[in-house]
């Protein structure tokens, strides 16, 4: 019999902390829809994505229902839509995205990855006709999202890829002006993307994954903030070990959530298991915030010292706990620190403890990186493909995944406010400093060498 | 060799320091063997119940009176009846484990309501604890569940029956509460 403590222990965590499946995400092989007729090939892309996919969203209703928990969002993830417009030019290239928004409109997923290109070490004329397309296809489409992966640790840093980026998010920008440039939130650059992500806009279904696979993101900051605040009512005197072991703890509740309805799931529609990737994926409602996190661990200024030690030792805790609850632990995996997601992080850009400068230097320890940034509109293409440059440096020398997404905002300016609304949330625009001083540098284009793996110091 | 009988033992007490030990010692005394025990406290009243072999022939009124004076006169409430081997069958063949937990203001009858429900729908209570703290009232129950019946149609039927009443009802299947409480949890492998 199970223990009343334990039970009640699971239901405080599901419903009063904000405990969800954030994501159920089946990713999905399109590479058998490749060929020379456009028309055909959207119409095989959109058979597939109905065919596999058209039983997840009431699946996931029923199992959520079954153990009492919401299922947040149904999603797909896409091989890399730039193999299938090798033979297309961008116009066909835009084709696809559309077929692929339409059929997920049918299947009644909210977003789909994989509109996407792995550049780290060239770029196909497909690559380039995928990125090229990216602000008609971000601009029209509603539920697409992308991703670029530019840079890796095997392979170093496609500064050629960058500046086309650095442009196109510009273009993106334009095309959605009226949304606050909303279409950059859909797109993430990358460096050593993981194959496996659950979480949208950065999944995709990568070269080594199976034919058809569901991946689970599971997400429960409020059940971590919770968790530390018992533990300091309780425990005035805790130590940073007792903090890191309540996340661990806490994290390995969360995880194995994750892996049981995955698992499920998985069975009923009769496809693999892939992973369950926990991380700390804040939302804009209050109690659902990474921001909250810090606060609960004693840091009174987001942004201010201690921020990165804190977000370390998060995301540390998070990891260990998530790998001891599962075999299938991938994805990501850590704290994300999206900023116009998470009210208390975009709290403290509004009140200038956050920097962009601060940010960077915690994306060193934590999941991802420079994440739902808004910037002013008028930061020029180069300014951002530096910014582009050192995120991807810091995942490269690291060996660890960074990202990106940016947002410039059209027609505003540093402290204006950017509003995008849902999950995507809002935050007021971010100061970026030295603008333009780093042209010279990114126009020398090529490849930045893969980085030395020994003498790590 | 003597036959051996199986009872069933129950005992309900205020509760004190070493019931258990004058009750076990009783049992051994009077030759009986304890199979199986399970004890709890609530709200400072003990209960106890057993399942324990006499040798056959043991006079069962007389074994009665002997465990209920290992209390103090009058102290414990002792009652036996013999063991149906057929109760240990299980209630139905293809069953899954729910829990099913409800909170909200504390009133008369929430009790019987909800354990009528399940009555009349064939699913039988397997653990149950309920309290009120503050006011504010807390049961939390086992179920075993046919697995034939519908789930999500149960879970709007027990919904209903509490709605527009402030309460918070939640049908859960026990493999969530496995999942995140138990180490060695391994569950919905495909």
């Amino acid at each position: 019999m199970l223990r009343t403590e334990d039970i009640i222990t699971t239901i405080r965590m599901l419903q009063k902390e904000n405990l969800d499946v954030r994501t159920v995400t089946l990713g999905l092989n399109l590479l058998e829809c490749a060929g020379p007729e456009i028309d055909q090939v959207c119409e095989k892309i959109h058979r597939k994505i109905v065919s596999k996919a058209g039983r997840l969203a009431s699946v996931c209703e029923e199992i959520g229902a079954k153990y009492g928990i919401p299922v947040v969002n149904k999603r797909l993830a896409l091989s890399p839509v730039s193999a299938l417009a090798e033979a297309h030019g961008p116009a066909g290239t835009l084709k696809m995205a559309k077929a692929i928004d339409d059929a997920a409109g049918e299947v009644c997923v909210d977003l789909v990855g994989g509109y996407s290109a792995l550049v780290q070490k060239g770029m196909t004329p497909g690559e380039r006709n995928l990125i090229e397309s990216l602000p008609e296809a971000l601009s029209r489409t509603k539920r697409v999202c992308a991703s670029v992966n530019v840079a890796s640790t095997a392979a170093g840093i496609n500064m050629d890829a960058i500046l086309l980026l650095g442009e196109t998010i510009l273009k993106i920008a334009d095309k959605t002006r009226d949304r606050d440039g909303f279409g950059c939130a859909k797109l993430v650059v990358f460096a050593n993307v993981p194959e496996d992500n659950p979480f949208m806009a950065g999944a995709y279904l990568g070269a080594g994954e199976p034919e058809c696979v569901v991946n689970i993101g599971v997400s429960g900051p409020g059940v971590v903030k919770r968790a530390l605040d018992r533990l300091r009512e309780s425990s005035p005197q805790a130590t940073l070990g007792d903090v890191a072991e309540r996340v661990k703890i806490t994290s390995f509740r969360v995880t194995r959530v994750g892996e049981l309805i995955g698992r499920e799931v998985a069975a009923e529609l009769g496809v693999s298991f892939g992973i369950v990737d926990l991380s700390l994926a804040p939302t804009p409602k209050v109690g659902d915030s990474v921001g909250e996190i810090f606060q609960a661990m004693g840091i009174s200024k987001i942004g201010g010292p201690g921020s990165t030690a804190a977000l370390a030792l998060l995301n540390d805790a998070v990891k260990k706990g998530g790998l001891f609850a599962s075999s299938s632990v991938g994805g990501l995996s850590g704290a994300f620190i999206p900023v116009c997601e998470d009210s208390t992080l975009a709290a403290a850009v509004a009140n200038g403890t956050l920097t962009l400068e601060k940010l960077e230097a915690m994306t060193s320890v934590c999941s991802v990186g420079l994440d739902m940034i808004a910037i002013p509109g008028d930061v020029d293409a180069d300014t951002l493909s530096a910014i582009i440059a050192d995120e991807a440096a810091i995942g490269v020398v690291n060996s660890k995944t960074t990202a990106l997404r940016l947002i410039p905002v059209p027609g505003k300016k540093a402290g204006d406010k950017a509003v995008f609304g849902g999950l995507f949330g809002e935050s007021v625009i971010m100061p970026v400093r030295n603008v333009g001083s780093a042209s010279e540098f990114v126009r020398h284009g090529g490849r930045i060498p893969a980085p030395l793996q020994s003498l790590k110091n | 060799m003597t036959q051996r009988l199986e009872y069933v033992v129950s005992i309900m007490s205020r509760d004190r320091v070493g019931i258990v030990a004058g009750v076990s010692a009783a049992i051994r005394d009077l030759g009986g063997n304890i199979d199986a025990m399970s004890q709890t406290v609530m709200r400072g009243y003990f209960t106890i119940i057993i399942t324990a072999s006499f040798p056959e022939g043991t006079d069962m009124e007389k074994a009665r009176a002997r465990i209920e004076a290992s209390g103090d006169p009058g102290e414990l409430s002792v009652s036996i009846k013999p063991w149906e081997s057929s109760a240990a069958e299980p209630y139905c063949e293809v069953c899954d484990q729910f829990v099913l937990s409800i909170m909200g203001e504390d009133s008369p009858g929430i009790i019987a309501k909800i354990c009528g429900f399940l009555a009349s729908r064939n699913i039988n209570i397997e653990d149950l604890y309920a309290y009120v703290d503050d006011g504010k009232f807390i049961f939390i129950s086992q179920l075993r569940v046919p697995r034939a019946k519908d789930v999500r149609q149960l879970q709007i039927d027990i919904e209903g029956l509490y709605k527009g009443k402030g309460m918070v009802v939640h049908l859960q299947h026990e493999n969530i509460f496995l999942a995140t409480q138990k180490v060695d949890f391994r569950g919905g492998e495909n």
